[in-house]
């Protein structure tokens, strides 16, 4: 069957390509920034961007059925790798992160997203019938749980945190039963309202009542239970056996207003970078905020701050709004595919590029902690441009073939 | 079946695009809020971020001598800058530059960033590099972004001359802080001396100037659109001293201790004031270490203490030209009053002695003066008595200060009836205290700027003029220069007839048969003035010698005063010929440039 350009979904083409442009653009800038003559970091993005680009259209010519085929596979190299960086790897600031790879190193824990979705998203449809079984579920947990757990020893918590929020999407959209979901939120819900007895109270009798009406048996309700009020009375008593320097750190990880000459010193700088640019910005390397380096990490987590900084509310909305269309065409196409498999991995990929590019937006904007994760196809980096990009390319190749299974 | 599987996809579809929704809508809402609600806000903190109020430092105004020429000047030095709180990101950093900085191990990070370390504004931390420091800072400033140099303006000395009088400037105190309203911490102030006085004036105007500043602080570029206001520099100060006879002054105190004071008879004007020993005014310019600090205050020398006027002593025999003054003048004794000198002299049960052992017989005010009888004085004082004594020191100013320019003026000791009584309770005063301060010993004190003072007021004979070392305060802005006004001359109240018969006493003193200062004859300047000496109960006696030239028509006047010198004739003598010497023939040299300057034909 011959395809043709045109039988691409051609935003998705245009949101990917204009994004990687945008983060040229703002490459550019916090290069100048940093007084590099060279443009040293620069180039280095043009080329990682040249590269992506050929790895895209590969990806995309690469028959869809192959990625199924081949996705236990992809998931073994993926935790191969991972396991490589902790054998192998080479350390830069504190953490263990690269593979060298002759010419470059490359950061196996974000071609390890692609590689755990696959894994998830073969496993959860070779078992379309099984879907509200609870082993299915506690089975994708843990093919999730563990390259997770990998990144997580690096340490990398940025990263890792895009595992859970990509299962649950996933799980979702596979058709797990709420309550299997639920079950699942269970902990973190368990340890967000144990601070306060009345709200732990009326959560867990709401969330019991939930999962009893959606399973419709007790075995569900006994185990949330058990989850809830283990967790939740422990989270108290390990608090208190925190070191202060430790609660400190968690407290400051939550609330960074309370150490502003510390962590707060990047957000307070960042939301003034945004906010300093108005409508239209300040115009492109006349950022004060960025380009006499008030912004800190302006090139990579910060990026977008960069960006708002110089080009105002009409840059950053246009950033959004590409974000926007690639959630859009992504989720449409995944409830096109007839293939479980295809609709899965496109929900998958559709859920990771919007967990992690809101997960910065927010930081970036002072609405979440700062946590260290890149702004996908801006920020600065060749091991996560290139891997957005083949992602892209899985996505689009899904585009272009998803009426023939 | 199918349908109801159709639902719950439907479902789905719907929840995953409305909650995708509702996370953008939030997100573009934010957006909306700091980029169009508080825009104005975030910009302001901006500007604040990168604007940065740069206060230019005037130069301090110079000095300059009678001539024009320069005593004290500025000279740009370095200083290391740096912002704390990026230095504490990198303990190695801050090691190679407390290396760099040949500060003590540990001492950058431990005592100068630690307690700062949350701060972003920079701060010194060293001023006037050395240049092996410079350069080793070139060469490590890669490592250290946090760290920079800025240029500033110090003071600088002509070595240590003149190093007393002009005082030194220092960083300012807590103290000094609330008394001047315009200072900040950090500023440099004059501390003693003349630096001190004329603080205020030699100080300028600070400007101010706007820049816009990295986040490290460093300086990028001036605000264009801000207001700069320039400083006004400092004001200049016109000496009455004369470099080449302070330099003189300075050169004959070498290895010994003592003051120098050298006044132009005709103003009040001081030529010279030398102390020894003496130290480097400018290593207070910059950092001063703790040693070299302790090194100054503990040397038994006391070099920081200016002799001139800081240090009282006994004036020894050179009060005898007051004491004779104030014999005539009282009408108590003529010009041929005359007693008779044994070698001593009985007041009660104590005897007081000549210096000359054998007496000098037949002794008659002139003869008096020319060979210092202490006899004839314990005669007159007992004559006068002990106000008549005060009366003397107080004619010609003595045993008060006298407001020179300088900081920390001592004022001698003066005594009178009624002084003794209070001071010698329950006995009080008797007249056996009387010929000891007849001769200028005991509880009499002098400073040498006041035995300057006075022997100038004996050379013309006239009036008591008022030391002083600035004669003018030059703007260097307006091109204008304001006279200081001295207090008005003091006349002596004497008659021409009495003041003429001391001044022959003076002059005898070094050409009559019998003078205690013969040595320092010298066609080519003639010379008068008196020997003394002062008795030391801790050792050695001090040597004075005051004296003016040339004696026909006085223009300069000078006190030489030399600790632990024994005798006024030879330790002090030669050294105030030298500088009258040498005052007189520049003058007379200038003179006859004038001259042929005005006759030579254009």
């Amino acid at each position: 069957m011959r395809y043709t350009l045109a039988s691409l979904d051609l935003w998705i083409l245009i949101a990917v390509l204009g994004l990687a442009a945008v983060g040229l653009m703002a490459n550019f800038s916090t290069s100048y920034a940093e007084g590099e003559l060279e443009f040293t970091h620069f180039y280095r993005q043009l080329i990682w961007s040249a590269i992506g680009l050929v790895l895209m259209m590969s990806a995309i010519t690469i028959p869809s059925k192959y990625y199924q085929t081949f996705a236990y596979a992809a998931y073994l190299l993926g935790i191969l790798g991972l396991i490589a960086v902790l054998v192998i790897g080479q350390s830069g600031m504190g953490a263990k992160r690269w593979i060298g790879l002759g010419i470059f190193q490359f950061q196996a824990s974000e071609i390890a997203k692609l590689t755990t979705l696959l894994g998830v998203a073969r496993f959860l449809s070779d078992f379309p019938r099984d879907r509200d079984k609870i082993w299915v579920t506690l089975t994708a947990v843990g093919l999730t749980v563990l390259p997770m757990g990998l990144v997580l020893v690096e340490p990398d918590l940025g990263t890792s945190m895009v595992y859970p929020m990509m299962l649950f999407c996933v799980l979702a959209w596979s058709g797990a039963p709420l309550w299997h979901l639920l079950l699942l939120l269970c902990p973190i819900v368990a340890v967000v309202t144990s601070w306060n007895t009345t709200l732990y109270v009326v959560t867990l009798v709401a969330m019991l009542i939930i999962i009893f009406l959606s399973s419709k048996r007790f075995i569900p309700v006994i185990l949330a239970a058990g989850i809830l009020v283990v967790i939740g009375s422990a989270t108290p008593i390990l608090w208190n056996k925190l070191h202060p320097y430790q609660q400190k750190r968690l407290i400051t990880f939550v609330d960074p207003e309370s150490d502003p000459l510390g962590s707060a010193y990047q957000l307070i700088q960042s939301k003034i970078a945004v906010g300093s640019g108005g409508l239209t910005g300040k115009g492109f390397l006349n950022g004060t905020q960025t380009q006499l380096k008030f912004l800190p990490e302006g090139h990579t987590d910060f990026i977008f701050s960069a960006w708002g900084e110089e080009f105002g509310f009409i840059g950053t909305s246009g950033v959004v709004v590409l974000f926007l269309v690639l959630f859009y065409r992504g989720i449409r196409l995944a409830s096109k595919c007839h293939n479980p498999f295809f609709a899965i991995t496109a929900a998958g990929i559709v859920s990771m590029l919007v967990a992690q590019a809101l997960t910065n937006l927010f930081m970036t904007v002072g609405l979440l902690p700062v946590t260290g994760v890149p702004l996908p196809f801006i920020s600065y980096g060749g091991s996560s441009l290139l891997t957005w990009m083949m992602i892209s390319g899985v996505l689009l190749g899904i585009s272009l073939r998803w009426r023939d299974y | 079946m199918r349908s109801g599987k159709v639902g719950s996809e439907s479902i789905r579809l719907w929840s995953f695009l409305v909650i995708g929704a509702l996370l953008f809508g939030a997100l573009g809402m934010r957006l909306f809020q700091l980029q169009v609600l508080q825009w104005q806000e975030f910009r302001n903190k901006s500007d604040s971020n990168r604007f940065r109020l740069i206060e230019i430092a005037p130069p301090r105004g110079v000095m300059r001598d009678h001539k024009g020429r320069l005593i004290v000047t500025n000279r740009p030095s370095y200083t290391c800058y740096g912002v704390p709180h990026e230095l504490w990101r990198d303990k190695r950093g801050i090691a190679l530059l407390n290396a760099a900085l040949h500060m003590p191990p540990g001492f950058l990070e431990n005592e100068v960033i630690k307690p700062y370390r949350r701060t972003f504004a920079p701060m010194r931390l060293k001023r006037d590099l050395s240049f092996s420091e410079l350069s080793a800072f070139e060469e490590v400033r890669d490592q250290i972004p946090g760290a920079f140099l800025e240029v500033e303006q110090k003071r600088s000395y002509n070595g240590k001359l003149a190093a007393h009088m002009l005082g030194y400037v220092s960083e300012v105190s807590k103290e000094e802080l609330e008394k001047f309203p315009d200072v900040l911490t950090g500023d440099l102030v004059g501390k003693r001396g003349l630096e001190r006085i004329y603080d205020s004036a030699l100080r300028g105007v600070k400007g101010r100037r706007f820049s816009v500043v990295n986040a490290l602080g460093q300086e990028v570029a001036e605000a264009e659109n801000l207001k700069r206001i320039d400083p006004v520099a400092g004001k200049e100060l016109w000496l009455a001293l004369d470099l080449d006879i302070q330099a003189l002054a300075e050169s004959l105190l070498v290895d010994q201790i003592g003051a120098v004071v050298a006044m132009d008879v005709r103003s009040g004007g001081v030529l010279a004031m030398a102390s020894s020993p003496t130290y480097d005014p400018e290593i207070f310019a910059g950092r001063i270490d703790a040693a070299q600090w302790n090194a100054l205050l503990e040397d038994p020398d006391k070099p920081m203490l200016n002799r001139a006027v800081q240090t009282m002593y006994p004036p020894g025999s050179t009060i005898k030209m007051a004491m004779l003054t104030e014999g005539l003048e009282s009408g108590k004794i003529t010009p041929t009053w005359s007693i008779s000198c044994p070698g001593h002299y009985t007041v009660g049960n104590r005897t007081f002695k000549c210096w000359k052992k054998g007496g000098h017989g037949h002794v008659v005010p002139l003869r008096a003066i020319e060979a210092s009888c202490d006899v004839f004085f314990y005669k007159l004082g007992m004559t006068i008595g002990v106000d008549g004594v005060h009366d003397a020191m107080a004619r010609y100013h003595l045993g008060q200060a006298t407001g020179v320019d300088q900081t920390s003026e001592a004022e001698g000791l003066r005594p009178s009836e009624a002084y003794y009584n209070r001071r010698y309770t329950p006995s009080g005063w008797t007249r056996g205290f009387i010929p000891s301060i007849s001769i200028g010993q005991g509880e009499v004190l002098v400073t040498p700027v006041q035995m300057c003072a006075y022997v100038a007021a004996l050379a013309n004979g006239k009036e008591w003029r008022q030391p002083h070392l600035v004669e003018g305060i030059f703007d260097p802005e307006a091109q204008s220069l304001k006279r200081i006004r001295w207090a008005a001359p003091q006349p002596l109240n004497a008659s021409p007839e009495n003041i003429e018969l001391v001044r022959e006493g003076t002059r005898r003193v070094v050409w009559g048969d019998h003078g205690t200062a013969r040595r320092q004859q010298d066609d080519l300047v003639h010379i008068a003035g008196k020997t003394g000496t002062a008795q030391n109960p801790h050792g050695d006696d001090h040597a004075w010698f005051v004296g003016y030239a040339p004696y026909e028509d006085p223009i300069v006047a000078c006190c030489v005063l030399i600790e632990f010198g024994e005798h006024g004739s030879s330790a002090a003598a030669p050294v105030a010929k030298e500088i009258m010497k040498r005052f007189v023939l520049l003058e007379r040299e200038g003179e006859s440039q004038t001259a042929e300057a005005v006759a030579r034909p254009h």
